[in-house]
């Protein structure tokens, strides 16, 4: 328990550059899918996480609305990607109307940074809802029968279970009041991180490009 | 960490193991279940297209024993009634020699039309020509069969639908149409085949429920059957079309998916 949480936090970079070179190597199987995107979105996840945010602590500059900004941008992005990939009309109105109530609260909320907690929690169980709604459209297809090789599905296997496990480890740490940087909680975080990039990287790697065609 | 974070540790870890765990679980068995389900609906498709396919070869068989009854008791016994009736008559042999000649030629093309092996190894194309060929020797219709494009290989088991929903509106032509000519179109193009058959009969309102019945459904429920779609067309004295349009290399098709 006394080593450096830094550390586990450097292995999270290198789970997020091993997935991004999953995404890169593979990309081949997915380019036709609206799942292409995510292949900028890790990328782009890495460097905010391994090099702008150590960036700014080594010029000693405030991080937090980079990592508030990211935290937006990346919930937006996998409302749009659900947006793209769900069929039913009514999944969609939904998650226009979530993705517009998601903005102004995270809007809202960006001006007192005691309230950034609640827009993570808001944007992941909006997040969680769209999940249920592609695992719903997934498992009435004929995919069900496939479905190791639908890239989607590893994806939004990763987000339900980062998520659905984030949402108390926050509100809990809330309660508790010990949101303390120590290797013990940052540790939860790490084996929530991994799950999410274990699920990237298993998706990447045993999809075909049969199953990503839309 | 002193007593209170160890036991907050304790508390938020527990809990966040338990509904990862808990989801795990869930989806797991929500999986499975859709699975099992979806493998038995397969396997009910197959069975249930297997059973078509059958019924559809029957029916085939059932109106080439028809055919033969009717070619033996129509055609060839006529043909060997005239042979009699000229030996009673004391004709030429020559005369009777072209008869029971013209006979045996009957016999043949019967017998070649009806082998087993022909009708097993008959692509589409060859089973509307020997159908086609019947009718216009035989005098019953005048028809034709146009081939367009380069033909594609298409599973045995979708010609029998289709040459059976043919037969079908042969069959109704003959019967109830009244119709002098008769023409099919086999029309492959790049990633379609485009089956038409027209008449120029008396043609039906569709709109008539009596008229509905008569192996409409049955020709639309067989398509269906295949990834196909059949589209009728008919109007009182203006005929009747009938439309079969089916993707090439279907991916859905239950020959490609069982």
């Amino acid at each position: 328990m006394s080593t450096n949480p830094i550390f586990l936090s450097y292995l999270i970079n290198a789970l997020e550059l091993i997935a991004a070179v999953f995404a890169l190597v593979h990309y081949k199987k997915y380019v036709n899918s609206s799942e292409r995107y995510f292949l900028l979105f890790l990328w782009v996840t890495f460097f905010i996480d391994a090099i702008l945010g150590p960036l700014s602590i080594f010029l000693k500059l405030d991080n937090t609305w980079l990592y508030y900004g990211y935290t937006g941008i990346s919930f937006l992005f996998y409302y749009w990607w659900y947006h793209t990939i769900l069929m039913e009309r009514l999944y969609k109105i939904i998650i226009k109307v979530l993705s517009v109530i998601f903005t102004v609260l995270y809007a809202l909320n960006s001006l007192n940074v005691e309230l950034h907690q609640y827009s993570f929690i808001i944007g992941a169980s909006f997040l969680l809802i769209f999940a249920g709604f592609h695992l719903h459209q997934l498992f009435n297809s004929d995919y069900t029968l496939k479905i190791k090789h639908k890239l989607s599905f590893w994806i939004t296997i990763a987000l339900v279970l980062f998520n659905i496990g984030m949402l108390p480890f926050i509100l809990l740490s809330k309660y508790f009041n010990v949101w303390i940087n120590n290797l013990a909680f940052t540790s939860i975080f790490f084996i929530l991180n991994m799950i999410l990039y274990s699920c990237y990287i298993i998706g990447f790697s045993w999809t075909k490009k049969k199953y990503n065609h839309f | 960490m002193d007593e209170k974070e160890i036991q907050s540790f304790l508390i938020i870890s527990s809990v966040v193991l338990f509904i990862l765990i808990i989801t795990m679980i869930s989806l797991f068995i929500l999986f499975q279940k859709r699975k099992n389900a979806l493998i038995l609906k397969n396997e009910f498709e197959k069975k249930h297209f297997e059973q078509e396919i059958s019924k559809a070869q029957i029916e085939i068989r059932e109106e080439t024993f028809r055919n033969i009854s009717w070619e033996l008791h129509d055609n060839i016994g006529q043909l060997l009634t005239l042979a009699k009736i000229q030996l009673q008559n004391d004709s030429s042999i020559d005369e009777v020699k072209g008869t029971l000649n013209k006979c045996l030629k009957e016999l043949r093309d019967l017998s070649k039309l009806i082998s087993p092996d022909a009708l097993k190894n008959m692509s589409l194309e060859q089973a509307v020509t020997g159908e086609i060929n019947r009718f216009n020797r035989l005098n019953f219709i005048e028809s034709q069969l146009t081939i367009k494009g380069r033909q594609t290989k298409i599973d045995s088991k979708i010609e029998i639908v289709f040459f059976r929903i043919l037969q079908e509106f042969f069959s109704n032509t003959i019967k109830h149409a009244k119709a002098t000519h008769l023409d099919i179109i086999l029309d492959y193009q790049t990633d379609m085949l485009i089956i038409t058959a027209k008449d120029n009969g008396l043609g039906f309102d569709l709109n008539k429920q009596q008229h509905s019945g008569i192996g409409l459904s049955n020709i639309k429920n067989r398509a269906k059957l295949v990834n196909a779609n059949a589209t009728i067309l008919s109007e009182p004295n203006k005929g009747t079309k009938l439309t079969i349009t089916y993707q090439i290399n279907h991916e859905n098709t239950y020959s490609s998916n069982c």
